[in-house]
């Protein structure tokens, strides 16, 4: 119920101290329920894993894999375990170092392996289905390497917002029958990020870290030099103490988008940023006024007749 | 990328900044040539951001500054010459 609503049901008869506490007790009421629901969800999603009996999980450092790690762990114990990274040009440095502060930290049986998405031309070209390709070098080398230890079976951590998006990456999963527990359970980005929290994860609010790949537009081919400027730009920008951002590849000119809220302080670092991105390779930087978006560089473009506007 | 003339797409993008006040040039950039450059005199990025979803309606996908043009233009407004001209 939305609050005004709260506040028109109970203000014929409460007026003002008693009408605000009102609403705030139904609030209050309001955050239990969902909290609740939250973790039922929990409770649905270690039920599954134990049903599982052994995993290798897909482990890039992010929110996601992170907190399906260690939640596997606590589940099933660490020897029923295996956290897997993926390696390759397309994969952040920053994020490898996350992964394994993270495996360290909590316990989670962790390995690196090589994957070699550069040498597929379906994946260069950079097609819209690019993920498909990706994901299914990734997670056929994961199937294999399950088998291999006898784990029953091959996780990711997709979870129930992903569900919403068309994500051709989750269609290679489920081709090579990789599971999403945490989209099973019905858990959603917010709510991992709650339990994240609760479990002192440090990634409950990291930003998403989609791999390299994802900064160029599509039809711009994948290649290692591309990927290692967008990373040494974003290296860059994140220096000068910006954390949530992009930087997108559009060929010789870099296009950075910032959280709305930094574009202020981006504006008055202009020249700064210019330079530091200018020092990774583009010949050009450019500051994008909308500011961040997840997903932008799959924005549709917008035309409208132009014949009202002309002069 | 779009079948409309490059020149139609600027005129439009231009429009759009005279009518909000603004003086200023729109190039074209981008491996996709949907990137919006825009050259104005105006400092306030949430005025800029207002006006972004008019432009992309001009046939763009992103609205951008370029930032060495614009810190260009930001130190020269502060300059004692400018200033003087003001």
């Amino acid at each position: 119920m939305p609050d005004d609503a709260v506040g028109r049901a109970c203000c014929p008869m409460t007026t003002g101290l008693a009408c605000v506490a009102s609403k705030e007790r139904q609030r209050e009421e309001r955050e239990r329920g969902m909290a609740e629901a939250v973790h039922e969800r929990f409770d649905a999603l270690v039920a599954l894993l134990r049903g599982v009996g052994s995993a290798c999980i897909g482990y890039s450092g992010g929110v996601d894999s992170v907190f399906l790690a260690r939640v596997a762990v606590d589940a099933l114990g660490p020897d029923r375990v295996l956290a897997v990274t993926g390696l390759s040009e397309a994969y952040p440095q920053v994020q490898r170092n996350v992964a394994r502060e993270c495996a360290g930290r909590f316990g989670i049986p962790h390995l690196e392996i090589q994957t070699d998405e550069l040498s597929d031309p379906s994946y260069t070209a950079n097609p819209r289905n690019r993920c498909y390709h990706c994901k299914t070098e990734l997670w056929g080398k994961l199937t294999a390497l399950a088998a291999e230890r006898g784990l029953a079976a091959v996780l990711d951590g997709s979870n129930a917002d992903d569900a919403r998006d068309v994500r051709p990456g989750m269609v290679a999963a489920r081709e090579l029958g990789v599971r999403s527990p945490l989209l099973e359970a019905g858990l959603t980005k917010a709510d991992i990020r709650a339990l994240s929290r609760e479990l002192g994860l440090p990634t409950w609010d990291q930003p998403s870290s989609p791999c390299l790949s994802s900064r160029l537009p599509y039809g711009l081919a994948v290649t290692t030099e591309r990927l290692r400027q967008v990373e040494r730009a974003e290296s860059e920008v994140r220096a000068l103490g910006f954390r949530e951002f992009r930087v997108r590849h559009h060929g010789d000119a870099a296009r950075i988008e910032v959280a709305p809220a930094d574009l202020p302080r981006a504006f008055r670092s202009a020249s700064t940023i210019e330079a530091a991105v200018h020092r990774a390779g583009f010949s050009r930087v450019l500051l994008d006024v909308e500011g961040y978006r997840s997903g932008a560089l799959n924005e549709p473009l917008q035309l409208v007749s132009l014949t009202a506007g002309k002069r | 990328m779009t079948g409309r003339d490059e020149a139609d797409r600027i005129r439009a993008a231009r429009t759009v900044l005279r009518d909000a006040g603004l003086e200023g040039t729109v190039e074209i950039a981008g491996h996709g040539r949907d990137v919006a450059v825009v050259h104005a005199d105006e400092t306030d990025p949430l005025r800029l951001a207002a006006l972004a979803p008019a432009i992309k309606a001009a046939g763009f996908r992103y609205v951008t500054i370029d930032l060495a043009a614009f810190a260009d233009r930001s130190n020269g407004a502060m300059s004692p010459e400018r200033r003087a001209d003001a």
